[in-house]
């Protein structure tokens, strides 16, 4: 999709039409997903994505220069925050099925810590569905600041709420997300 | 669960957080009204929250999180169940560091307090460092400021292992800190401010920190900034405290190379000066992303030789690469330009021009090698920024041209010298800065356009050997050929300033000439000379620099026809406009007097000589370069003269002059050797002469490279003696390599190609070779004809020889120089 559109989109969303939501979020995915398999195949074994810098370089990408502004940026980010989850989400799936199928390979420890966390990952998504039916926006401030790395800052701006919102959402999630974690190994 | 739950949970949950922790059961009870499922719920909460503050829970964004730790610092375990250490109950480990464990320990009586333990690997084994460590930690304890973290206690455990007890600062690295909240440069400049005060704060106390690098500087949740391990590294180290250490192997770790300046690798005292080129590096740092140096191995002379000898990249360049960052285990994360910038809330484009200029003057500045010429306090440091965010005029500027010459000049000097590129630059270095200096002195009047002019050849120069990297230049000769094109190429374009344009042309002719490619340099030195008239007319002093100039090119290309009465008019226009006194007016006379000792005028060259060496003596100090160039030149005439007794302690005193002014390892050094070996030799002294010449030719081999004049010089003159010494094969090999390089290098009719031939021939003539060295006399007084007339020396020399050669032969030699007419 050409820059244009995807500025277009942008300010569709800042009009508040939710499904232009849908629609960068099936665009922005795309190009992340492309942008996160060429870091990983530039790799070697045990390295892990930037997310992070993923997806400043999508924006850096996908937007049309002239249009980069403070508003753009922050509604983007707050797009690329969700693909990013749902990129980092199906990569460690189908690692996570690959490790089922039995292939026994001798792991190095720098693998053997990825793997585990992404197991972590998995279990904090699981989480996150089931916060979202008590407050829809700590799992957007958790997309925001855990998936896309992006600061308290950006991510007020991104949602469009305060920081005071975002670092009281944020102390409350991840302190939630803990007791989830936590609760899921005991029962085990 | 339901929405509204959640927010009752996250309305009592944000309000516990409120209260201290040791009133916040009191407060629940009360707000939860006796639902103990809340009442859990909420404490699972706060716990979980106390929790996630201590192991970092989701601290990075995923997957950094993940990234695989390094297997060293997983080794070792954690604290044994309930371990003490004084009144400190270890609660876990926080970090490890060159020095030692870091513990998160907690403090019982008379107040509860957590704290940083640092536990020490090594063991204080003396009374005498105990004490030391004890006096060292007073002062340290003494420091009070906002933005350091304290030191509270300190002792040694019962095992020997001395520990510090800090205040527990809880935040991420000022790096991390800054690109997670993607602070703008401004924001970062104004952090790093603070960071500079509390190191004046320090300094005005005695103390260095001496080990400054993001992870000693950490910004609290509240964002304070607090710096830790003020002066530790030197508590730390007992063998640091009595003095400073080289750099070793186990201290490298200690100290952190790259943010160790210059004196702290080599080992020196440090002042106040070494904490602000560390602060330099985290401000380039945290200004580019980037560090300022790269090490490839790590190794320590690796790391010496980088940070004592290389100019770091300006920030503002930097900021166009991407850095790769390679882990212990080999792993390696590339961050592109762009998201380095985007980190810094800006495009690579912006961040770029907001860092060239003062910004990066600033930290260049801070990052000079010479402590004397950093910042003078960590506290001018802060102000000079502080004058850039106020858009006032900043103290630092750019080094010189001039200074950045000098330092090439100084860094290459024990470089290989058959780098032409080096030659190069250093002529033109020389040549330039002359010219600069002559100018000042000449045009009194016009002194500002004239230094205009001369700053904007040395720009010119400076741009040329800039754009190729000058560290990559050294030993590749092809490299200085390709520089010179170029710039005869870019002063095509300078045809609107025709002065600045013939200033160009006529340095780079000079440079040509060295490295003896005389085609180009009579090129371009014709043509700056046309245009120095053409601008100038006759009578000016440029125009008969440009004279001389090219006349000495001629001279060398065997030219004398051309040359005389070019270096006849240079001397006159010399002196009437100069005066008889004049450093210009001796190379007149120098020059001339080399021109005419050539042609064999030995009578006519004398007295220019002396003269030109009296006036350089007076005019510039009996120790001058110019001064040993003199002296050696008359030695050499006199030796031509014949005149052995006089030329040979004028010979040593040029090569005493060489050898104190570039040591052994010289071009000059090596020239001034050749030319005493051959009065020496005259003299029968050919032990000594022998080991010179060899000497000589073995140093310009070398330092020149196979293909130079001043090499096929030294073969020519080794087989001479190797003949008269009776090693005929020896002789030959020397003289048949020494022929083919002038053969090369010189048009055909070039007179050392006819001595050559001549000396060659003399060698056959005694190995029995009668019809080879008759073909080569032949073309030698053919060569000789064509520029002297019948009585001059090198035809008789010729004719002799025939007659000796058809002697041997026993055939009867034809008549000379007659018999030979072409």
């Amino acid at each position: 999709m050409p820059g244009e559109a995807i500025t277009q989109l942008l300010h569709a969303l800042e009009a508040g039409q939710h499904d232009a939501f849908e629609q960068l979020l099936a665009e922005v995915y795309d190009e992340l997903r492309v942008l996160a398999r060429a870091q990983l195949r530039n790799e070697r074994a045990g390295h892990t994505l930037n997310t992070t810098s993923l997806v400043h370089e999508a924006y850096l990408k996908l937007v049309e220069h002239r249009e980069k502004n403070w508003t753009n940026r922050a509604h983007f980010f707050g797009v690329a925050a969700t693909a990013m989850r749902r990129i980092l989400v199906d990569y460690a799936r189908s690692r996570d099925t690959h490790k089922r199928r039995g292939e026994k390979v001798g792991l190095t420890q720098a693998e053997a810590l990825e793997e585990v966390s992404l197991h972590e990952l998995l279990e904090i998504d699981d989480a996150l569905a089931g916060m979202q039916a008590m407050n829809p926006r700590w799992v957007r401030v958790v997309e925001c600041r855990f998936f896309a790395g992006l600061s308290i800052k950006e991510t007020a701006a991104a949602l469009g709420i305060s920081t005071s919102t975002v670092t009281d959402d944020w102390r409350m999630a991840r302190a939630w997300l803990k007791v989830e974690l936590g609760a899921g190994s005991s029962n085990e | 669960m339901s929405q509204e739950h959640a927010d009752r949970l996250q309305r009592l949950f944000k309000a516990a957080l409120l209260h201290p922790p040791d009133e916040r059961a009191t407060f629940l009870a009360a707000a939860c009204q006796g639902d103990a499922a809340l009442l859990a719920q909420l404490e699972a909460l706060l716990a979980a929250d106390a929790e996630a503050d201590a192991d970092g829970f989701l601290g990075q964004p995923a997957p950094l999180a993940v990234a695989p730790i390094s297997p060293e610092s997983e080794a070792g375990t954690g604290p044994a169940r309930d371990e003490w250490i004084g009144p400190y109950r270890l609660v876990r480990r926080i970090g490890r560091g060159g020095m030692g464990l870091v513990y998160l320990a907690q403090r019982e009586v008379p107040f509860r307090q957590q704290v940083a333990l640092k536990l020490l690997r090594a063991g204080m084994d003396t009374e005498e460092m105990h004490r030391r460590f004890e006096m060292e930690r007073q002062i340290l304890a003494a420091l009070g400021h906002p933005h350091i973290a304290h030191l509270l206690d300190g002792g040694v455990t019962d095992d020997g292992r001395p520990y510090l007890v800090m205040e527990y600062v809880e935040g991420r690295s000022l790096n991390t800190h800054c690109d997670d909240e993607r602070l703008s440069i401004e924001q970062r400049l104004r952090l790093f401010q603070t960071v500079c005060r509390a190191v004046h704060y320090a300094h005005q106390n005695l103390v260095l920190h001496r080990d400054l690098k993001p992870s000693n500087i950490l910004v609290t949740t509240e964002g304070v900034v607090k710096l830790l391990d003020f002066g530790v590294a030197k508590l730390l180290n007992p063998t640091l405290v009595g003095g400073e250490q080289p750099l070793t192997r186990t201290n490298v770790r200690v100290m952190t190379p790259e943010y160790a300046s210059p004196e702290q690798v080599r080992g020196e005292a440090l002042t106040t000066a070494s904490d602000v080129y560390s602060l330099g590096v985290l401000l380039y740092e945290l200004l580019t992303g980037h560090r300022p140096y790269r090490f490839k191995s790590g190794a320590t002379p690796e790391v010496a030789r980088v940070v004592c000898e290389q100019e770091p990249v300006r920030p503002s360049t930097q900021v166009t690469t991407e850095r790769t960052i390679v882990y212990h285990d080999g792993r390696t994360e590339t961050m592109s330009a762009a998201q380095l910038a985007a980190a810094r809330s800006a495009s690579v484009e912006r961040l770029r021009r907001r860092l060239q200029g003062d910004l990066d003057n600033i930290v260049l500045m801070a990052l000079r090698k010479e402590p004397n010429r950093r910042y003078a306090s960590a506290e001018q440091f802060a102000e000079d920024i502080e004058r850039f965010l106020r858009e006032e005029p900043v103290v630092a500027h750019r080094d010189s041209r001039r200074y950045r010459l000098q330092k090439f000049v100084a860094r290459h000097r024990n470089a290989v010298w058959a780098s032409a590129a080096f030659v190069v630059l250093l002529i033109a270095f020389g040549i330039a800065m002359s010219v600069q200096s002559a100018r000042v002195q000449r045009h009194a009047d016009n002194a500002e356009a004239a230094l205009g002019r001369s700053e904007a050849v040395t720009a010119f120069l400076m741009e040329l050997f800039e754009a190729s990297d000058p560290y990559e230049v050294a030993g590749d000769t092809l490299t200085s050929f390709e520089l010179l094109a170029r710039g005869v190429e870019r002063a095509e374009e300078l045809s609107d300033d025709p002065d600045v344009q013939a200033e160009v042309l006529h340095v780079i002719g000079v440079v040509y000439e060295r490295l003896s490619q005389h085609d180009q340099a009579e090129r371009l030195l014709r043509r700056a000379l046309v245009l120095r008239r053409e601008a100038l007319g006759d009578d000016h002093a440029d125009v008969a620099t440009s004279m001389n100039q090219l006349a000495w090119v001629l001279r060398k290309e065997g030219n004398y026809d051309a040359a005389e009465p070019l270096m006849r008019e240079a001397l006159a226009t010399r002196r009437r406009l100069l005066g008889n006194e004049h450093t210009d007016v001796a190379t007149s006379l120098n020059d001339l007097g080399s021109l005419l000792k050539d042609q064999g005028d030995y009578a006519a060259a004398e007295p220019l000589m002396r003269e030109a060496l009296t006036m350089r003596r007076r005019l510039l100090g009996p120790d001058a370069h110019q001064v040993a160039v003199s002296v050696g030149n008359l030695g050499l005439l006199l030796w031509n003269k014949g005149d052995f007794e006089e030329a040979e302690p004028l010979l040593r005193e040029a090569l005493a002059m060489q050898q104190a002014r570039w040591g052994d390892d010289h071009p000059d050094t090596a020239t001034m050797m050749a030319n005493l070996a051959l009065v020496l030799e005259d003299q029968g002294h050919l032990a000594e002469a022998e080991s010179l010449y060899v000497g000589a030719l073995a140093l310009e081999r070398r330092l020149l490279g196979e293909e130079h004049l001043s090499v096929a010089v030294g073969h020519n003159n080794l087989a001479g003696l190797l003949r008269n010494k009776g090693d005929y094969a020896a002789a030959e090999q020397h003289q048949r390599a020494g022929l083919a390089i002038w053969e090369k290098l010189l048009n055909a009719n070039h007179p050392y190609v006819g001595i050559g031939k001549t000396n060659l021939a003399r060698i056959l003539r005694a190995t029995g070779d009668y019809a080879a060295a008759d073909a080569l006399l032949h073309d030698a007084l053919r060569i000789f004809k064509s520029q002297f007339d019948d009585d001059h020396p090198r035809v008789q020399s010729v004719c002799e020889e025939w007659t000796g050669l058809y002697e041997d032969w026993g055939r009867t030699a034809p008549a000379c120089p007659a018999a030979t007419a072409p």
